[in-house]
């Protein structure tokens, strides 16, 4: 590494070359510093307040290391000091002077112990989190084995060390697994298979993000919020933002005269040369506002005479059109869902609703839950209850990131999306170009769980800069953006009614009404998961959306679900204690799912749900275990092609989707693979390129269902066009496809043999017809709902401590039908993180806005807290052995499915061990001390 | 722009004009986030005197017989032990010193700590992350600003930035304090500051004057400061008194994950058995006011008693005396009460 070469390089990064005679006490702009990195000597030159983090991504290109919070609570940043591990966003760059900085890139040309634990034991899902973790695990290992020999370390060992890491895939059950392996010894040998095919460039931190590419003269952005709730702006004065040294260019991204709808909304931009510049000047950007009354909360909205926050619009809009769509006569909020906004029956103020076109003799339920309010005769049991979900931000650990660029009138943006298409489409439409002239790439993206679907005014921002300084321009989101803008699941009120027939034990009628707490969208629906489970009861549902100041809902992994589940299987569970049944026996009575009776069967002989006894007991600590069943939607998009080519170099799969963690990549390689009976990590797989054949858009599970069939059948295609080559050219008799390769009446004749030899073939795959029909069966912007109910069953074991209000989970199993699991090792990761996520959000997670301004105060991943290492339980998951057999493909996505009865399980925990019934998510200490208190 | 300046002797650190940075973690993020204005910076790294962790006046004692590790339990927690100790004179030893600049995670490692102050090097090795304890320094630990979410926010000028309001008493107030001492509810930050007043800890300013924890955290009611020290006054050591060889401790802090986590409440106690009677005791609190406190009454209601299970639990509930939480926060009288039953149950050794 040339030092000088370096430090020019990271000229406007708070570096530079020249440097300063460092008299003692005496001031400096700049510092020189000298350090070792990574093995090679560097001589810096920084400014005060630059951190080892800015000089490290800006300064030196090792991008390896990540930013995601900026505030120490991640670790994504840890990089070891001398003998220490450090978070480099805080670490004054002038402390390295005269120490030893490794980064994930400097741990080594052979693959750490640690390495290849993670690899083999799939310890990663999206990857961000990953350099920062293997760069603390390896110091661990190093000296654990000098302390202790080669003995595994305790769970609690791991914790402690692990304290400063989040992941928020959730995949620290792997990640325990892989670092107490790797102290044990047990991977010192060469590396083994791995499960996942770019965990390679995970582990070693060269996988790129969009964060991580950095074109020639790249500028970074900075985004300025509205301070108000609801106000017009009336103008702007740039003045003192374009005076801060190493701004370029600042520019508004609404008009004068727009009109903002939540605090944190996005204003105007600016690009300066390097990120702490741009953010200082975004905070020296004058906005002049007029301000208006705004409703902030739910109560707030619905309260008599509140001002309307769309007045009676009906259809929702993109997010990037919030404020754009004011010229219009019906400004409209924008959607909270995963596509369909379900009809309402219209606007009462600011509720939309309800929307119940899934109730089913909805008159009828509701006399009977009238009739039992009154009923004296013991004949009908009511359960009333009010259930409440916090809003829950989705905090990716990948901030929301766009790199852009313009070339001629073509445009390129590294985006962190989880849609490439969709957002080519979007980008194209907004900036009015051709789709030809837009090309969107993400090859790695660090997580998204929903809120990486849409258009955001961050991306627009970095595009506009980008044409406005002719330059690269990358903008991420910080974290407080994050919480704001990034993203999340809306809050919820659900009240329950449910009358069971106390002779019978059945389910006779519920009314559910469902207040979702979506900011300024719409389209959320929690009640309707009521209608797929425990048919034959008269169902009234109504979900109303209310709107208010506050930013928008997005889907959110599992949407409407986990609130949903949390109602619906307390209410059961209280239900089973009324009619004194085991919760176990009554689901059975009720429910009459196949795959869920199968999964019956299994609880049923679990010692965790066996054993479980009378729950409770009169001391500190309780323990308890509760049960959760529920189901899940598939979704299949229509519109996308997978394609498959043969080279002499292998088969090639490409697709237009992306990878965020949740395996895209290998699935498609195992189907390609097991389509031609080639290991699977020998299939070369490209996604993340929107000119790419046109692929899904990772949201509603619909990855696996939608790809895997249409990659397996190009597959078929070139087999056979190969086939027919072979045929000719080897003058071969009786030759047909067979698994790796020709089978002919002579023997088979390898892929190997054919493809050198062969022409390059590509194929496109199609989607066939679903053997099984739609649930809708018209297709909603090309997307249809599968018709079959893929299903779970959630076991969760907590001790609940009476005196200060912790829950701690214990044990997790999760039962999961889905079909055909493509790849084992995968699909376990993605349910013990959906598993995670699910009691994070249960326990943990609640954003929080002040009740002044409406903004949000839980900003950063101290006060936002999700579930760290220590909090993930031991999870146990089970799959369904039955495929299922009208799918195309025979199995479907289990990513939502994993994580909506987590919530639930826990509850229905919590009330078997204290007695209490938790209502409210999250079951916060303070909840627990005044329901439970001893 | 705002300039550094890197002092190498404590005399010159003293005179520097600026805001003084130690590990950074505090400052760095502050700075980042638009919270407190830009000043010039006195960087503390390079003047080894306030590195220095030493016996006072002299005599280092003999710790050639290592004992048994503290009990570093999960959660920061951690169960009482009295040191197994080599022969030990008290009266000879003038307490201990522990530069400004030396960090949570040596602290943690120190045999001296470990040894003869084992409530402070258990605390000091646990908390936050072991990232932060790697850079966080004491000085840093006791002088970094409150995490009050309306003063970590950008664009809430309440009290304690010069404002005129504070926010939390009408809004979300979770997070702050019981204990009404002053304009601002932000419960102090420094965990180890509650551990030093436990410790009756003196803090050396300037490199010479000496002020008790008390004088030094002052009575929380100027939301500017959360401590009596002059702007721009440089901390040079903390002085431990000389140390108690029969002491037992226990800590407690109450959070709703299992590891890193900003206290709802916690609760530090050093304590002596004399026989089945507790002898010397001090308890105190953190994350309930605006200082650390010492609560003197559940120390006056356990001296002399016997340690039994009633009598802790009878002096646990006197922890809140005085207490005027608002609706947001009434849980944390009984989380107080139960932090410092727990810590007493740990120092006592698992209750009795
Ligand atoms: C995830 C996380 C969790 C945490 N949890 C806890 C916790 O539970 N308990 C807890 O106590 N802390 C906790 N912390 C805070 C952490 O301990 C502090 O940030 C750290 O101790 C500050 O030390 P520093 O050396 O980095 O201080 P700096 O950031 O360098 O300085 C902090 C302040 O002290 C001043 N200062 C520093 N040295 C001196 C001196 N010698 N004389 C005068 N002024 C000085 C500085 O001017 C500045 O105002 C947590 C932090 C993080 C990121
Ligand atoms: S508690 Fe203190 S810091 Fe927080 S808003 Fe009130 S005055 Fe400001
Ligand atoms: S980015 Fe440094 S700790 Fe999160
Ligand atoms: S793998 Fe850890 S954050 Fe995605």
């Amino acid at each position: 590494m040339g030092a000088a070469q370096e430090a020019s390089a990271g000229e406007h990064a708070g570096l530079s070359a020249e440097s300063t005679a460092s008299a003692a006490a005496e001031p400096h702009e700049r510092v020189t510093v000298e350090a070792t990195i990574n093995g090679a000597d560097v001589n810096l030159s920084v400014a005060p307040n630059t951190s080892l983090l800015t000089v490290l991504r800006e300064g030196l290109d090792l991008t390896g290391t990540k930013l995601a919070c900026g505030h120490g609570a991640c670790g994504a940043c840890t990089v070891q000091l001398d003998d220490d591990c450090v978070c480099s966003c805080l670490l004054p760059a002038t402390s390295i002077q005269g120490r030893a900085v490794t980064t994930i890139e400097g741990l080594g040309d052979e693959l750490h112990p640690i390495q290849k634990a993670f690899l083999a034991e799939d310890a990663l899902q999206c990857g961000f989190c990953t350099p920062g973790f293997v760069v603390e695990a390896a110091a661990f290992c190093d000296g654990w084995r000098a302390e202790h020999g080669d003995v595994e370390p305790s769970d609690a060992d791991v914790g402690r060390a692990m304290a400063g890491h989040l992941c928020r895939c959730g995949a620290y059950v792997a990640i325990a697994r892989a670092i107490k392996g790797a102290c044990a010894g047990r991977f010192d040998g060469p590396a083994g298979p791995a499960p996942r095919v770019d965990g390679l460039a995970k582990v070693t931190g060269r996988a790129l993000y969009s964060g991580d590419m950095r074109p020639r003269g790249l500028l970074y952005g900075a985004l300025a919020r509205s301070p108000h709730p609801h106000a017009l702006v009336t103008g702007f004065d740039f003045r003192a933002a374009g005076q801060i040294p190493g701004v370029v260019k600042v520019v508004a991204l609404l008009e004068d005269g727009s009109r903002v709808r939540f605090a944190g909304q996005e204003v105007a931009a600016v690009a300066a040369r390097d990120q702490a510049s741009a953010e200082r000047a975004a905070r020296a950007i004058v906005v002049q506002y007029e301000r208006l009354d705004a409703v902030l909360d739910m109560d707030a909205a619905l309260a008599e005479g509140a001002p309307a926050v769309f007045a009676g619009s009906k259809a929702a809009v993109p997010v990037h059109k919030l404020a754009e769509n004011d010229d219009s006569p019906k400004p409209r909020p924008t959607n909270a869902g995963e596509g369909i906004v379900f009809p309402a029956r219209g606007w009462q103020g600011n509720a939309r609703g309800p929307a119940g076109v899934f109730s089913a003799q909805g008159r009828k339920a509701r006399k009977e839950v009238v009739a039992a309010r009154t009923d004296t005769t013991g004949a009908t049991l009511l359960e009333e209850r009010r259930y409440e979900a916090a809003v829950q931000v989705h905090t990716a650990l990948e901030p929301h990131t766009s790199t852009a660029w313009w070339d001629g009138d073509s445009l390129t943006v590294c985006m962190s999306t989880q849609a490439v298409s969709d957002m080519r489409d979007d980008l194209a439409h907004f900036f009015d170009l051709k789709t030809s002239q837009v090309t969107v790439k993400a090859e790695y993206v660090g997580g998204g769980f929903g809120a990486k679907c849409r258009l955001q005014m961050d991306t627009v921002a970095a595009v506009k800069l980008a044409r406005e300084c002719g330059k690269p321009v990358q903008v991420a989101l910080t974290r407080a953006g994050e919480m704001v803008t990034g993203g999340l699941r809306p809050g919820a009120r659900i009240d329950v009614a449910a009358v069971a027939s106390s002779a019978a034990g059945t389910l006779k009628a519920v009314e559910i009404d469902a207040w979702n707490d979506s900011g300024v969208a719409v389209g959320t629906n929690t009640s309707l998961f009521w209608r797929l489970m425990y048919p034959g009861a008269a169902k009234s549902l109504r979900d109303f959306d209310v709107v208010s100041h506050a930013p928008p809902g997005e889907p959110f992994r599992g949407p409407g679900g986990p609130a949903a589940f949390f109602s619906l299987e307390g209410t059961v569970d209280e239900l089973a204690g009324r009619l004194g049944m085991d919760p176990l026996a009554l689901r059975r009575r009720w429910d009459p799912n196949p795959i869920r009776n199968q999964l019956y069967d299994r609880v049923e002989a679990l010692p965790l749900w066996r054993d479980r006894g009378g729950g409770g007991g009169g001391g500190r600590y309780r323990r308890g275990v509760g049960l959760a069943s529920a189901t899940w939607f598939y979704f299949i998009q229509n519109n996308m092609q997978v394609q498959v080519s043969s080279s002499s170099s292998g088969f090639k799969v490409s697709c237009a989707t992306q990878d965020m963690g949740n395996g895209a990549k290998t699935m498609l390689a195992q189907a390609v693979g097991a389509a031609l009976g080639v290991p699977y990590s020998e299939i070369q797989v490209e996604v993340g390129d929107s000119n790419l054949p046109r692929g899904p858009v990772s949201s509603g599970s619909r990855t696996t269902a939608s790809v895997a069939p249409v990659a397996a059948d190009a597959a078929r295609q070139v087999a056979a066009d190969l086939c027919e080559v072979a045929i000719e050219r080897w003058e071969l008799s009786g030759g047909e496809v067979a698994p790796g390769g020709i089978k002919h009446e002579g023997g088979l004749l390898p892929w190997s043999e054919i493809l050198p030899n062969a022409p390059e073939q590509t194929r496109l795959g199609k989607r066939g017809r679903e053997p099984n029909g739609w649930y809708f069966p018209i297709a909603v912007g090309h997307i249809l709902v599968g018709n079959l109910a893929p299903a779970s069953v959630t076991v969760t074991e907590v001790e609940v401590d009476t005196r200060l209000g912790r829950i701690t989970p214990l044990n997790v199993w999760a039962g999961i039908g889905v079909g055909r699991i493509y790849s084992p090792e995968l699909a376990t990761s993605q349910v013990q993180g959906g598993i995670v996520q699910g009691l994070s959000y249960a326990l943990y997670e609640e954003r929080l806005r002040d009740n002044m301004f409406g903004r949000v105060i839980s900003s950063n991943l101290m006060n936002y807290r999700i579930a760290g290492l220590g909090d993930a339980p031991p999870i146990e998951v089970h799959f369904a052995a039955d495929p299922l057999d009208g799918i195309a493909g025979g199995g479907v996505g289990l990513g939502e499915l994993c994580t909506v009865g987590a919530a639930a399980s826990i509850g229905n925990a919590v009330a078997h061990a204290t007695g209490w019934r938790p209502t409210r998510i999250p079951i916060r200490p303070d909840r627990v001390l005044e329901g439970a208190g001893s | 722009m705002s300039v550094v300046r890197f002092p190498v002797t404590v005399e010159e650190a003293a005179a520097s004009p600026g805001e003084y940075r130690a590990g950074g973690t505090d400052v760095m993020d502050r700075r980042a986030q638009g919270i407190t204005p830009i000043e010039d910076l006195v960087d503390l790294t390079r003047v080894p005197a306030l590195r220095a962790m030493d016996w006072l006046p002299a005599p280092p004692i003999d710790t050639s017989e290592s004992p048994e590790e503290p009990p570093t339990e999960e959660e920061l927690t951690s169960e009482a032990e009295a040191p197994t100790a080599p022969a030990f004179d008290p009266v000879a030893s003038g307490g201990f010193t522990i530069g400004a600049m030396v960090t949570m995670a040596q602290m943690g490692r120190s045999e001296d700590l470990r040894t003869w102050y084992p409530g402070l090097a258990g605390v000091a090795g646990a908390g936050a992350t072991p990232q932060i304890r790697a850079v966080g320094t004491l000085a840093g630990n006791l002088l970094q600003r409150p995490r009050c979410w309306y003063f970590r926010h950008p664009e809430f000028k309440c009290f304690k930035k010069g404002g005129h309001l504070c926010y939390s008493r009408s809004d979300d107030h979770s997070l702050h304090s019981i204990f009404d001492l002053g304009p601002s509810r932000a419960v102090h930050p420094s965990t180890l500051a509650m551990v030093l007043l436990a410790y009756d800890a003196d803090v050396e300013v300037r490199g010479g004057e000496h002020r008790s924890m008390e004088a030094f955290l002052g009575d929380g009611a100027d939301p500017l400061r959360e401590n009596t020290l002059e702007d721009g006054a440089l901390v040079t050591a903390i002085v431990l008194p000389p140390p108690r060889p029969a002491e037992r401790w226990g800590y407690k802090r109450a959070i709703a994950r299992r590891r890193a986590e900003w206290p709802l409440v916690e609760a530090h106690v050093r304590l002596e058995l004399e026989g089945a009677s507790i002898g010397r005791v001090a308890v105190a609190a953190g994350a309930v006011a605006p200082v650390p406190m010492r609560l003197r009454n559940v120390e006056a209601s356990l001296r002399g008693k016997k340690a039994t299970q009633a009598n802790l639990e009878a002096a646990a509930n006197l922890a809140a005396t005085g207490a005027s939480p608002l609706p947001g926060n009434a849980y944390k009288v009984a989380m107080l009460k139960g932090c410092v039953l727990e810590a007493l149950e740990r120092a006592v050794g698992g209750g009795s």
